[in-house]
């Protein structure tokens, strides 16, 4: 992993072509070679997109990963951490459904289709999961809204690339602002696909890189490859207390609170009126958890914060009408945006 | 905010609670920012109870790992304020009496330059202002390694679920922290945890190895370098160390616990994104579960 990760700058190559250009005339042939195979490519009979077809394609790959039959072997790169997970997908009586598997480690399995997600782990080691007992959610439900990602993201056309075998067109998303980050998208040019997906920071810098390092967008998928493949206990909240769900305060605790300011496009998606505890925020591409706990912790202490990945966990604590109270926002947002989340926090008797 | 909270020890339980973290190489960068304001703009008093306690802290720590360095003695930061400060010969005795009986070559640029400097003027003694800077820069480096094994060999908190903490954020002063531009976010990528670790560490450590020489004797070299913390404590700082000691396990304790409620968030907010998320297909589903990546 290297700090200018974004692919194939152009103007690195550019300008390390230059320099050995200057001082060594004979290998300016042959690095001259090499400089074009690096550079992504844009073969003339492939003219740059304009920002709205940019969109389009988003559109499409959004609906292909949806819809589309497929199994692959994808990587998930965060900070330091390199996972690799192997994924089927389908599409059955008009539902979609998916099973992963984690290729590294402890086995887990998740299987997701449009009513529930579930998540099994072998042993006993399983943290939670939700059925998600909130019926205006499914997970049918989320379809890319593309006004509301142009009201805060710039779209642009970078170029061509190959990933795991297949021609790709690489688009980026970036941020109007400084609450949300950037995004690159290398799309399957035939298959549609999402094939590699980059998110970078304000400084153009890799949080977060997820990518197929095999895909088969003609395997044969039998109700066999959705099935349960390891023999786990089914996704209960662990025996162990010390997991963190058992710390968190029941609602009937809890005080009522709303945000007062949220980045602009950001909406709410979960938590209603009756779930205070927690509360989800979208703005079509990035997400953001609140929480509200009362501090089990007894003492004082200053705001923390802890990033893995691109998600980040803001905590700050404050105290509400005599009571501790614990503000926890967590999402794929800037700690500027976080802080100003929690800042905004305003309570009511 | 508590009884011993005398002029000796004006911190609160947050800040050593902050700098325990900070050895550990697991403090945020609030906490970091917050150290390093009280250490910098704070009363002398809290400058240097915050030097003092960061010092004691990493004798602490390396005293319980066997691994003391043998550099604690040094008196860095009056040594590179010395050199700095228009220097006289006098003023580099500070090597010989800081270390009376250490044999390491560090201490033989000194006494080089030292005598050499006797001799010269107008060039001979910028050339010896360079010599002395760079050879100051060259203990600090090896004094920084040093502290940095200690802060950062050991990962995150004893019962913290296994997940790895692999980056803490970086920002500007917390003044304007609304004002702070997306770029100060650090890359995951670029092993931030790795560059930031040694930034913290090596602000701190001269001045914390500097504290140090201040309130301890210089023969003290022998504090640090049994391997069993107690015992060594009780001889080199009797009633202080012990406190350290002690409020060194309750406030990793307190972050222990902590982490793990931090955790539980971060897995329930990839749940779910992985549920409303429509972009990204399986990547919330992919950080929903690499919980457990060790």
């Amino acid at each position: 992993m290297s700090n200018s990760m974004i692919e194939n700058n152009p103007k690195l190559a550019l300008t390390k072509a230059k320099s050995v250009f200057s001082s060594v005339m004979a290998f300016i042939s042959a690095l001259m070679v090499l400089a074009t195979q690096s550079v992504v490519a844009q073969p003339s009979d492939a003219p740059s997109l304009t920002e709205s077809s940019v969109f389009e394609w988003l559109q499409r790959m959004s609906e292909t990963q949806k819809n589309a039959n497929y199994h692959g072997i994808f990587t998930y790169e965060y900070g330091a951490e390199l996972a690799s997970v192997e994924v089927w997908h389908g599409v059955k009586d008009g539902h979609e459904i998916e099973r992963m598997i984690h290729l590294d480690g402890e086995p887990r399995e998740v299987i997701r289709d449009s009513e529930s997600l579930r998540c099994k782990h072998e042993g006993k080691k399983l943290i939670q999961i939700d059925q998600h007992d909130d019926p205006s959610i499914s997970t049918r439900a989320a379809r890319l809204d593309l006004d509301k990602i142009k009201a805060t993201y710039n779209a642009r056309y970078i170029g061509r690339y190959r990933v795991a075998g297949h021609s790709a067109i690489v688009v980026e998303l970036t941020p109007k602002d400084v609450y949300r980050y950037g995004q690159r998208y290398f799309i399957g040019s035939d298959n549609k696909m999402l094939l590699k997906n980059i998110l970078f920071d304000g400084k153009r810098r890799a949080l977060e890189r997820f990518q197929f390092t095999y895909l088969n967008m003609n395997a044969n998928l039998t109700d066999a490859h959705f099935k349960p493949q390891l023999e786990m206990v089914e996704s209960v909240v662990s025996a162990d207390s010390e997991t963190a769900s058992a710390q968190i305060t029941p609602e009937s605790e809890l005080v009522t609170w709303r945000l007062d300011w949220v980045p602009d496009g950001f909406e709410q998606v979960l938590g209603q009126a009756t779930r205070q505890a927690e509360q989800m925020y979208s703005d079509g591409l990035a997400g953001f958890s609140v929480f509200v706990d009362q501090e089990s912790i007894p003492g004082s202490r200053s705001a923390s914060s802890l990033l893995r990945g691109a998600t980040l966990v803001y905590s700050r604590p404050l105290s509400v009408q005599g009571k501790s109270i614990n503000v926890t926002v967590v999402g794929e947002i800037p700690l500027t945006a976080a802080e100003r989340i929690a800042a905004s926090i305003e309570f009511s008797p | 905010m508590n009884k011993d909270q005398d002029k000796s020890y004006p911190l609160s339980e947050a800040d050593r609670e902050a700098l325990s973290a900070m050895v550990d190489g697991e403090a945020e960068s609030l906490e970091i920012r917050r150290m390093l304001k009280l250490s910098g703009s704070g009363t002398q008093q809290q400058a240097d109870a915050v030097g003092q306690t960061w010092a004691r802290y990493n004798c602490i720590q390396e005293a319980a790992r066997g691994e003391a360095s043998g550099f604690q003695h040094l008196d860095i930061s009056r040594a590179v304020s010395q050199a700095i400060s228009g220097e006289t010969p006098e003023s580099l005795s500070f090597s010989e009496t800081a270390t009376p009986q250490s044999s390491t070559e560090q201490n033989n640029p000194f006494e080089q330059k030292n005598t050499g400097g006797n001799k010269s003027s107008g060039w001979g003694k910028s050339l010896r202002g360079v010599a002395i800077a760079a050879s100051v820069a060259v203990v600090t480096v090896i004094g920084v390694n040093v502290l940095q094994q200690g802060g950062t060999n050991h990962l995150p908190v004893e019962g913290s679920g296994n997940m790895q903490v692999a980056a803490m954020t970086s920002t500007v002063s917390g003044d304007q922290g609304v004002a702070e531009t997306q770029g100060a976010m650090p890359s995951q990528a670029a092993h931030p945890r790795a560059t930031f670790t040694t930034g913290a560490n090596s602000q701190l450590a001269s001045f914390g190895t500097g504290s140090m020489s201040k309130s301890m004797p210089s023969n003290d070299q022998r504090f640090v370098q049994g391997s069993m913390a107690e015992e060594n404590m009780a001889k080199g700082m009797p009633q202080e160390g012990m406190t350290s000691a002690y409020d060194l396990s309750q406030a990793k304790a307190r972050r222990a616990q902590e982490l793990r409620k931090m955790e539980g968030y971060l897995l329930k907010h990839s749940q779910n994104s992985a549920i409303s998320n429509s972009t990204h297909g399986m990547i919330p589903m992919a950080r929903a579960v690499n919980y457990e990546a060790p």
